[in-house]
């Protein structure tokens, strides 16, 4: 038997999709800002790699970036920027659920 | 993403892993604040309109689900965490799918050719794969656990080991075998004489919850079934790879081809509720058929929730990540269930698994109650087994 890295996994599960909204644009405009958030946070990583590499020598190939891994210390530098970032990004839900309404943004 | 584990473990690129680290993040960021604010939004808002309009509080679990769905805040926490599942498994999936010729290569070279391997795989194609793999993927695993995309496919294993620890941060440990560990301590407790020979554990997959009972029983001979092949050529691979002796074979729990009689033991960590009505009494039946006269059966499920907010909260997966058949185990009586697989009255009862320190028992409340086991002995021949 022969095997192939052509084969592809679908991306899909099998199952009704749930919808959360009453307006299902509302539910896709989600997924959408979350894919968005996601890429740039993998964007942000990336260009962090660079940046450290570039202060570490004045030549740079992209073998460099993939074989780069970040030690312990870097390691929790990134997770507190991820926090913090995630953080920013939710800050209106936050802010005391139990009040939105009053706050006016409900 | 900690270091590769071991041979089987599908390796992430540099933008592979920032993906799966956001995603650890995220999912972090959704437990911690989202379903304590859910709680929140229910108790402040929720349950008084509902008290006002209807003269009643909120009378179970079904009642919550009905108003909480209506509101904006958990309209936008289930919309992000059903998203959160679905990107669980696209950021895995582009590493198994870059790798998956040189992860079957490997599965062979430490399983089926490997003349030095210390267990063995048993393959059955004809196995017909239960209604409740085929109808929906389970957690949204696009092809579930089961389903082959290539000759000798070993992708749902590996999707299922390195989806974990996005799953559960930190819960089940580096080698996702801590629910194994904690059935394994509780096991403890309940008879510290046990030196079972032999060991069945149900619905294992990749056997990650399979190794610690090799490991604390060197002696015994270990089978581990389940009804999909690419997970159970993973674990084959993964068991090899790790030096523990397991026997994997491709059967349904609730009718096996092993014996009567032939097991001291029988397990299954968090199996039953991705089952079906049907098929949970045929399980109880054949863990009974297959114990020898003092045996032990110990099925480990997860926390259902203590109050009926917290039940609801649990249910989100029924809902939402297509644990189609979870909702049903709230409320199922696994002893009368027992008994009426043939277990004894006084051979039968629940017991409740602590999670270990760093298990993810925060997932939706700071009280969980622990994971629900059924504890079930056949009576030793020519014993009373009145106490």
């Amino acid at each position: 038997m022969s095997v192939t890295n052509s084969v592809k996994l679908p991306r899909v599960a099998k199952g009704k999709r749930p919808s959360f909204f009453s307006d299902p644009g509302v539910d896709q405009l989600y997924s959408i800002t979350l894919e968005l958030a996601a890429e740039l946070s993998v964007a942000l990583e990336r260009i962090d790699t660079l940046e450290r590499l570039l202060d570490q020598q004045a030549l740079l190939s992209r073998d460099d970036i993939e074989a780069y891994r970040p030690d312990a210390s870097v390691e929790a530098e990134r997770a507190a920027r991820r926090d913090a970032y995630l953080q920013r990004v939710f800050r209106i839900l936050e802010q005391d659920p139990g009040n939105r309404d009053s706050g006016g943004n409900g | 993403m900690a270091a590769r584990r071991h041979q089987m473990f599908p390796c992430a690129n540099h933008d592979e892993r920032a993906a799966q680290q956001f995603l650890t993040a995220l999912r972090q960021q959704l437990s911690g604040w989202g379903a304590p604010g859910a709680r929140a939004i229910f108790e402040a808002r929720v349950a008084p309109e509902v008290a006002a309009r209807e003269q009643r509080p909120p009378r179970d679990r079904h009642d919550i689900r009905r108003l909480m769905t209506r509101d904006p805040y958990y309209q936008f926490w289930s919309a992000l965490q059903r998203r959160s599942q679905e990107l669980l498994w696209e950021t895995t999936l582009d590493p198994v799918e870059r790798q998956l010729t040189e992860l079957i290569q490997t599965y062979r070279e430490l399983g089926p050719e490997n003349p030095q391997r210390l267990g063995s795989l048993l393959l059955d194609p004809e196995l017909p794969i239960p209604r409740y793999h085929t109808a929906a993927d389970i957690h949204l695993q696009p092809g579930g656990y089961h389903t082959d995309f290539c000759a000798e496919d070993v992708a749902a294993g590996a999707l299922y080991d390195s989806a974990l620890p996005i799953y559960a941060p930190g819960a089940l440990g580096p080698e996702n075998d801590a629910l194994g560990r904690m059935l394994l301590a509780h096991f403890r407790t309940v008879d510290p004489e046990a030196r079972p020979e032999r060991i069945l554990d149900m619905g294992a997959g990749i056997g990650n919850s399979t190794l610690p009972w090799a490991r604390a029983f060197p002696a015994a001979e270990v089978h581990a079934i389940d009804v999909g092949a690419p997970c159970l050529r993973y674990g084959h691979g993964r068991a090899e790879s790790l030096g523990v002796a397991v026997h994997f074979s491709q059967q349904n729990a609730e009718a096996t081809s092993f014996a009567a009689g032939s097991f001291d033991l029988v397990v299954s960590h968090i199996m039953l509720h991705e089952t079906s009505a049907q098929a949970l009494p045929n399980i109880l039946r054949e863990s009974f058929r297959l114990l020898k006269p003092g045996g032990w059966c110990l099925h480990m499920d997860i926390p259902r929730g203590g109050d009926p907010f917290e039940q609801f909260m649990y249910e989100w997966e029924t809902y939402n990540s297509n644990e189609n058949f979870s909702s049903y185990m709230t409320d199922a009586d696994l002893p009368a269930l027992a008994r009426a697989a043939g277990f004894s009255s006084n051979s039968v009862h629940m017991g409740r698994i602590r999670p270990f320190q760093g298990a993810d028992d925060t997932l939706y409340s700071a009280n969980a109650p622990g994971y629900p086991v059924l504890v079930a002995s056949k009576p030793a021949v020519g014993k009373s087994v009145a106490a």
